[in-house]
């Protein structure tokens, strides 16, 4: 292309100069690969030049990616319209990965079949074809519609290393012989039977990870594989049962209602477990009972369902006392009772049955649910005489649990009195602490509170004022308070931090 | 380790002298001193000494890329990052053509990456302003891409979408 010049009115010197137009296509293809794909494409309209690059820039891609940030803006027609016009134009024999989120609907049959043969004739390595919507508000009117899989998707020699499909039906021909490269698989939505899964899994002999979310045809299963490493699951409710045989097993997410029944025949070292569980107290004793059979647990994550089971166990078989987890490392507690008298009597009983010798981390989320909170005035009120009853139980506090802890962080902090008391605890009992972080919660008017510290005049006694003066044993530890919007910026975050971000 | 040196001569007869294990890095040179050891030092008639001056920095800088050390190549990113930092666009695209000429991977990697940066986020009215880009699309032709494209697709996208990409 000619150089456009355009001489500048003020100073014949200075001319502007489309340079980046004049570089050589190759270069230009290699800055177009380096962009997110859905600004590959809006290159297009910055002139001629553009758009002719952009087409050969699609004639010899290796990744297509039609997913949100693509498809967002567009109407299903649109869409549809985009992906066959870029597939139509492309012109190489291999392609490395396929991306797509497009919306549940039972019409879309046909693309959906065109789209994957697309991916799989051109030997897809990383193929994730996700129709349960484009936006979160998709996810809400889904019908029970699953679309079909091609049979090509089975072929024997498939290079697929890593699969994810979302509202498909997973139903393979009897002569499929599994996926010989297959790492990581991520079902979202598919009814895949017990038995279907059990014959895939022993079919896919080099399977890492294996996800599984809202698979609602799932009842008694296998999790088997020899590689097997990292197992997740959410909200696959109908399942009462799971056997593992997975000898190298290192990781647990799990999240939903928990299942009656637990067999762990074959599980080598799990070291990363997190559990998210609800519904009724008695089936939670049952998956959590998971947590303390393994020992070699380093980093974890539970709600506050196993306090009450361990509460409940101090009650009723107190010969199972102490739980031991002498490797743990890494703890996070995520609170959904309300912060009071109970709840802080569940965490003493917690701190006073298990041993933990290595833990150094420990991650304290409040319920977010804006329970009503407890505050000291309302219970100076004529409480005075149970008020006392508390210090002296505080004192009676196990506290080797804590002795070597370095870092404590509390999220959704609200400066309740119960929340309050908690912090003493731990500052008046933490002997190695180096630092506590307290991150406020969304409605914590934390600028009001840190005003009023600055102000040494008024007597308003506020909770982060009161928290700086607060006595420490560890002479050590730095307290740092902050607003739930500074807390990302600031490194201190538990392993599982994002956990629930990344399946939600 | 060699501690050959290499002559380097700029299109504006300017000497630049590196390690010979620096000078490798760029494989048109490695090529031109295997075949002609050449007495009065390497020619580039293609690169001004102006821009010679910074791809030799860049040589040096990465004669010992380490391997393992998780700091070290931490300490070069952000030594990469410094190095473009001020670099003018006039100068950016000579060291795109003196990379590609040079056939030096890694700093066209690094420039190419660098424009990409650039441009991601914009739209295309502020891409053409940022680089000079002259719109000559017709009217006609215009309101045929634009058909094609669909509305709403007017900005280079939200970052987000680049973890992905830069995985590879």
């Amino acid at each position: 292309m000619a150089k456009t010049c355009e001489a500048n009115g003020d100073s014949p010197t200075l001319v502007h100069i489309d340079r980046i137009s004049d570089l050589p296509d190759s270069i230009l293809l290699h800055i177009l690969s380096l962009l997110p794909f859905k600004s590959t494409a809006t290159t297009t309209l910055l002139s001629k030049r553009w758009t002719y690059l952009f087409q050969q820039f699609l004639m010899h891609t290796d990744r297509f990616d039609f997913r949100e940030v693509f498809a967002r803006a567009q109407t299903r027609q649109q869409f549809i319209d985009t992906v066959n016009r870029y597939l139509q134009l492309h012109n190489g024999s291999k392609i490395h990965n396929f991306r797509l989120l497009f919306d549940p609907d039972i019409q879309n049959q046909v693309h959906a079949d065109k789209w994957l043969e697309f991916a799989i004739q051109r030997s897809v390595e990383e193929l994730d074809f996700d129709f349960c919507g484009r936006t979160v508000a998709f996810d809400y009117h889904l019908g029970s519609e699953r679309l079909k899989l091609p049979d090509l998707l089975y072929s024997s020699d498939s290079p697929l290393a890593h699969l994810k499909l979302g509202q498909f039906h997973f139903n393979p021909p009897l002569a499929f012989t599994g996926f010989a490269s297959l790492v990581s698989l991520y079902l979202r939505r598919v009814n895949i039977t017990d038995d279907t899964l059990e014959s895939l899994l022993m079919k896919c002999p080099l399977i890492t990870d294996l996800s599984l979310c809202k698979c609602d045809d799932l009842k008694n299963i296998k999790i088997l594989g020899p590689k097997l490493e990292r197992l997740l699951m959410v909200n696959c409710n109908a399942i009462t049962n799971i056997d593992f045989l997975a000898p190298n097993l290192k990781s647990f997410h799990f999240h939903g209602e928990p299942y009656m029944g637990y067999s762990f025949q074959e599980v080598g070292a799990l070291e990363d477990v997190y559990l998210y569980t609800n519904g009724s107290f008695e089936l939670q004793q049952h998956i959590l009972t998971t947590v303390y059979v393994y020992s070699t647990v380093k980093v974890l994550t539970f709600c506050s369902g196993f306090l009450t089971y361990i509460s409940s166990t101090e009650e009723h078989a107190p010969e199972g006392l102490p739980f031991k987890f002498p490797h743990l490392q890494e703890l996070q507690i995520l609170v959904r009772l309300p912060m009071d008298e109970y709840t802080l009597d569940l965490f003493d009983i917690l701190f006073e049955h298990t041993i933990c010798p290595c833990l150094e981390k420990l991650f304290i989320e409040f319920s977010a649910r804006d329970y009503r909170p407890i505050w000291q005035s309302q219970l100076d009120e004529g409480e005075e005489e149970e008020e006392e009853e508390e210090e002296e139980e505080e004192e009676e506090l196990a506290t080797c649990w804590l002795d070597n802890l370095k870092i404590v962080k509390i999220t959704n902090f609200r400066g309740t009195t119960y929340e309050m008391r908690f912090v003493k605890v731990i500052l008046s009992k933490c002997l190695s602490l180096e630092q506590m972080m307290i991150v406020a919660a969304q409605n914590f008017d934390l600028e009001k509170q840190m005003t009023q510290v600055s102000d040494s005049s008024t007597a308003t006694r506020t909770a982060v004022g009161e928290l700086l003066i607060t006595p420490k044993v560890s002479n050590g530890a730095r307290i740092v308070v902050c607003g739930d919007w500074e807390a990302d910026s600031k490194t201190l975050s538990h392993t599982h931090a994002n956990v629930r971000q990344m399946w939600l | 380790m060699s501690t050959k040196k290499i002559t380097l001569l700029s299109s504006d007869n300017e000497l630049f002298t590196v390690d010979e294990e620096a000078a490798n890095q760029s494989l048109t040179i490695k090529h031109l001193i295997e075949d002609t050891e050449p007495e009065n030092g390497v020619p580039l008639p293609q690169v001004h000494s102006k821009i010679l001056a910074k791809v030799t920095e860049y040589l040096i800088k990465h004669a010992n890329e380490p391997d393992n050390d998780a700091a070290a190549k931490e300490e070069l990113k952000n030594w990469d990052d410094k190095f473009l930092e001020k670099v003018n666009h006039e100068t950016l695209f000579d060291l795109i053509l003196a990379a590609n000429y040079l056939d030096i991977k890694g700093l066209l990697d690094l420039t190419c990456q660098t424009v990409a940066d650039l441009m991601n986020g914009m739209s295309v009215v502020e891409v053409r302003k940022l680089f000079n880009i002259v719109n000559d699309f017709t009217p006609e032709d215009e309101a045929e891409v634009r058909k094609r494209r669909k509305r709403g697709t007017k900005t280079i996208g939200p970052s987000n979408d680049q973890a992905n990409q830069s995985n590879h």
